[in-house]
């Protein structure tokens, strides 16, 4: 029953990327904010949860001229400039002082802490209610970082007053020998270098970029085509509801002791609807999950095999999540906006591999992925005539004669695929998942279990990102929902492909 | 209620409504090595050649698992109920449902095998003899294993769970050595802390070059991972290495290499979880908090002990070790010693401690700890944290260590007890001698 409640919620947010794929969706990609000069304003708001529920929430708002105006969880990603200095002018909103500290960064606004009555109130100068207070920092390394307010943050920040920054590198697109120099590649097309298709980290108007300044014009260590943020953030509706109904000190204090998640946060969200479309409000034009009118921002990864992709991870809990990669391993190239090199020039030389990364309250990691199927030891594809972009030669038009005669058995497997090394169960015996094709090849679809299926339309294959303490992949008692995601490795187009359509999900 | 009035209602009821068939379809049958039965009459009708010329190492390797439930025993005499999984390899097809449906194991039985090899996994579910009321299909993920397919993943959303009474095959080419971890993905919060979690690792092709070559590494002939830098490559028919003409060489080679290894997985339960999950209540997510912490399976002092047997005898299961793997790790004064930790829990950290000498941190999620220059990133440490999820190599080099009984054991004081039972928990002996 469970789960044919996540299957309706599932079809919901189908129906609406199916609705706004008209409207023409970027999705895989950060949303955020650019510039150097920002109004911010620090209020309520309540977020919507996968299994009917709302929460409380405080957040900041972009109310610069032409922003999106209203709260959101979590506050408007900052994309800036290494070099920028940036400047917020924070108007407050809610009932007690708020303040915005930027870890990281090189404040230059005052750093003398806000005392009341003697005590201590924020780590840095507030804003009192229904004022305002203005920050600016300088963005001198690039990197993954956040923002969150320096005021009483045990609740503050469980209430949500955060927000990710991402700095960009002065070389960010200005090194033009990146785009000659293939990487990642495992396969070849009949011999030769596939040409490169998508890899336009160093193309003005293109997505791809580096994340950190490479040492040189042949450190790849953070050069990437496509970037994801993975901020993540967990509720105990016990204190949100205590917040919005009691926030009574003397009487009917919160035991903190008692606090115990069980809402657990991608970019705001709560799965399966960190994989609906996000809201975007470009040119006045607001589109998107409007369900959700405050958590704008999804998380979706999608990519073709051979592609690079940098994940921003970032940490607003308080509690550590151990994110696990299906598909493949990550590789941590930097920590807390700090590149993992051993010295200046070298790149990433202290980087590493991890299936499952512990991500620490407050910190945050950027890591690429890349997948392309080597060595599966079967060809991915089942249309064998041509080579695909980053296929994996060895396994090329490799077939295979089953162990077993299917007959034998007395039940109904499906003919052998040649091209795979088993015989595959019939529909009937399996029980399909909303990702699945039907079929065990890319680009190729068969019969699902009736019901099932539905929410793959280039036929990709699917991988859950996911916390690996499983009980995080519940919403309030109700599974699956939670701290996770599908990330998607979409085929190369093909001859006759609708590439319209594709361009729509995957800029 | 009590549990064991709950076991037999839940029984009487089992007998009637479960009616599976009997014959499981296996693709390929029996894990004995290089022997194929085509039409699953036990008969052998083919052989599988042997691997890089090596006798006794087929190229190609199977295992049978059955999927289902059965009752573990706690360090502290606690009965509870378990889904997991048990490996049939040894029983024919027509016999293989009787013989392995609620006999489920804590951990489930190990999976190791070489890089190189390929691996047919079948996986029959079998059904949960005590729980009519469920439907559930079960899976296998190949956890952290590199470059996967949705198809042979496991994890039901991108793919498919296997229904009761059916059969799948999973397919793996083993190509990348390291320390993994697998387990059913199907409903992944209940099925995993209901305990569906086994070890799996994959032992590098640097053992079987110096087993081919009869040149040890600094005196060693098993590796956690290729060390070395000039390893060769195996053959594109995997009928040898490329060349075994080599002398290995490196900065780190021979650094992984070691005489006793033992994989210990950290886990956990929660007793009201799985006493509401035989009760068919409703299952309490929200609420979980773990009760009993364990090393494969088991609670100190069992972790030393015997193969754990079974109360099941009551209900017709006899001989039912559903605790069979044990964590005691015995070597001698010298030798080095390879842990293949992982922590399995589905909500606890855990931060395992050593009261001896500090060890060698050599691998992560299934990696040598080497920086992609090639620089040794390995790391001394008298403990090792560890996330749901991670697995982590270590080396414990027992050169000069005064013989006698160490300990090896989580310094989460919650989690050194068997619920209201002290002195237990998360802990095993390592035993010089």
């Amino acid at each position: 029953m469970l789960k044919l409640q996540f299957m309706k919620k599932i079809s919901l947010i189908l129906a609406a990327i199916i609705l706004l794929l008209s409207v023409g969706q970027a999705n895989a990609f950060i949303d955020g904010i650019s510039g150097t000069s920002f109004q911010f304003a620090a209020r309520e708001g309540r977020l919507s949860t996968p299994d009917g529920g709302n929460l409380l929430f405080w957040g900041f708002a972009d109310t610069t001229p032409g922003g999106r105006a209203s709260v959101q969880y979590p506050g408007p990603t900052l994309i800036i400039n290494q070099g920028d200095t940036v400047t917020i002018t924070l108007a407050n909103e809610l009932k007690e002082p708020v303040s915005m500290m930027f870890p990281g960064m090189t404040t230059l606004s005052s750093m003398v802490p806000a005392l009341k009555q003697g005590r201590l109130s924020s780590l840095v100068p507030e804003c009192e209610p229904g004022g305002t207070q203005t920050y600016s920092f300088r963005a001198d390394k690039a990197g993954t970082f956040y923002y969150q307010s320096g005021s009483n943050q045990a609740i503050q920040l469980r209430m949500g007053l955060f927000g990710a920054i991402v700095v960009r590198p002065v070389l960010h697109k200005k090194l033009a020998i990146h785009n000659t120099v293939p990487f990642g590649l495992y396969s070849s097309t009949n011999g030769v270098r596939h040409p490169q298709v998508r890899l336009d980290y160093n193309n003005p108007t293109g997505i791809g970029g580096v994340a950190y300044n490479p040492s040189n014009s042949s450190d790849m260590s953070t050069v990437y085509d496509r970037e994801f943020l993975y901020m993540v953030s967990e509720m105990d509706p016990k204190f949100q509801r205590w917040m919005e109904f009691e926030q009574d000190k003397i009487n009917k204090p919160f035991d903190f002791s008692a606090w115990k998640a069980n809402y657990w946060f991608i970019n705001g969200r709560n799965a399966p609807d960190t994989m609906g479309m996000p809201l975007t409000s470009k040119n006045g034009v607001v589109s998107g999950s409007l369900q959700l009118p405050s958590q704008p921002y999804n998380c979706m990864p999608l990519f073709h095999p051979g592609e690079r992709v940098l994940i921003r991870i970032i940490n607003m809990g308080q509690d550590f999540h151990p994110l696990h990669t299906h598909g493949n391993h990550m590789r941590v190239v930097a920590e807390d906006g700090n590149l993992l090199q051993s010295s200046g020039g070298t790149g990433a030389d202290l980087s590493w591999e991890a299936f499952t990364v512990t991500m620490a309250p407050g910190k945050t990691f950027d890591a690429t992925f890349t997948w392309s199927g080597k060595g599966l030891g079967w060809d991915i594809y089942e249309d064998t005539a041509t080579f695909r972009p980053y296929e994996y030669i060895a396994d090329h038009i490799k077939t295979f004669t089953p162990f077993t005669s299917p007959a034998a058995s007395g039940l109904t497997p499906k003919l052998p695929p040649q091209g795979l090394p088993v015989i595959m169960p019939g529909i009937q015996e399996t029980m399909a998942g909303p990702n699945g094709s039907g079929s065990p090849f890319l680009g190729s679809k068969e019969a699902l279990t009736p019901g099932e299926g539905g929410f793959n339309p280039f036929n990709g294959f699917f991988f859950m990102w996911h916390s690996h303490a499983e009980r995080e992949l519940t919403n309030n008692d109700i599974f699956p929902g939670g701290l996770l995601t599908m990330a998607g490795i979409v085929p190369w187009p093909a001859t006759g492909d609708n590439l319209t359509v594709l361009d729509e999900y995957m800029p | 209620m009590t549990t064991n009035k709950l076991l037999t209602y839940w029984l009487a009821l089992a007998l009637i409504a479960v009616a599976l068939p009997a014959a499981a379809f296996l693709q390929f049958p029996y894990d004995i090595p290089g022997i194929v039965d085509w039409n699953n009459d036990g008969t052998a009708t083919g052989t599988v050649p042997d691997f890089i010329g090596l006798p006794g190492t087929p190229a190609a390797v199977s295992m049978h698992l059955a999927a289902g439930d059965g009752y573990s025993k706690m360090a502290d005499g606690t009965g509870l109920y378990i889904f997991g999984f048990n490996k049939g390899s040894a029983f024919p097809a027509s016999t293989f449902m009787k013989n392995t449906e609620f006999r489920a194991e804590m951990p489930a039985p190990t999976i190791s095998y070489y890089e190189g090899q390929e691996f047919y996994l079948t996986l029959t579910n079998v059904g949960m003899k005590l729980r009519p009321d469920l439907f559930d299909p079960h899976s296998v993920h190949f956890h952290g294993f590199p470059q996967a397919a949705p198809v042979f993943d496991g994890e039901p959303m991108a793919s498919f769970g296997i229904r009761m009474g059916f059969d799948l095959t999973y397919y793996y080419n083993l190509v990348e050595p390291g320390t993994y971890l697998y387990h059913c993905h199907v409903e992944a919060t209940e099925h995993m802390e209901m305990g569906m979690l086994g070890n799996l690792f994959i032992m590098p092709r640097q053992d079987l070059y110096t087993r081919k070559t009869l040149v040890p590494v600094s005196g060693f002939t098993q590796f956690a991972y290729n060390d070395c830098d000039n390893l060769p490559p195996y053959n594109p028919g995997k009928t040898d290495f490329e060349t075994t003409l080599v002398t290995l060489s490196g900065s780190m080679c021979g650094s992984t290499g070691y005489h006793v290894q033992k994989e210990i997985q950290f886990s956990d339960f929660d007793a009201i979880f799985h006493q509401k999950s035989l009760a068919a209540d409703v299952l309490p997510f929200a609420d979980m908090e773990s009760s009993h912490y364990m090393l494969n399976g088991r609670g100190y002092p069992d972790t030393v002990g015997a193969s754990v047997l079974n109360d099941a005898a009551s209900i017709g299961k006899v001989n039912y070790y559903s605790q069979p793997i044990d964590s005691k790790v015995t070597a001698n004064q010298g030798q080095r010693i390879l842990l293949r930790l992982s922590n399995l829990s589905i909500q606890n950290f855990t931060t395992l401690e050593f009261n001896g000498p500090a060890f060698k941190v050599i691998g992560k999620c299934a990696k040598l700890l080497r920086g992609p220059d090639g620089k040794d990133l390995s790391y001394s440490a008298n403990s090792v944290f560890m996330g749901p999820g991670e697995t982590y190599d270590l080396i414990l080099d027992t050169s000069g260590w005064a013989p006698g009984t160490y300990y090896f054991y989580s310094r989460n004081l919650n989690q050194l007890n068997n619920d209201q039972m002290e002195r237990g928990g998360a802990m095993t002996e390592i035993t010089i001698i």
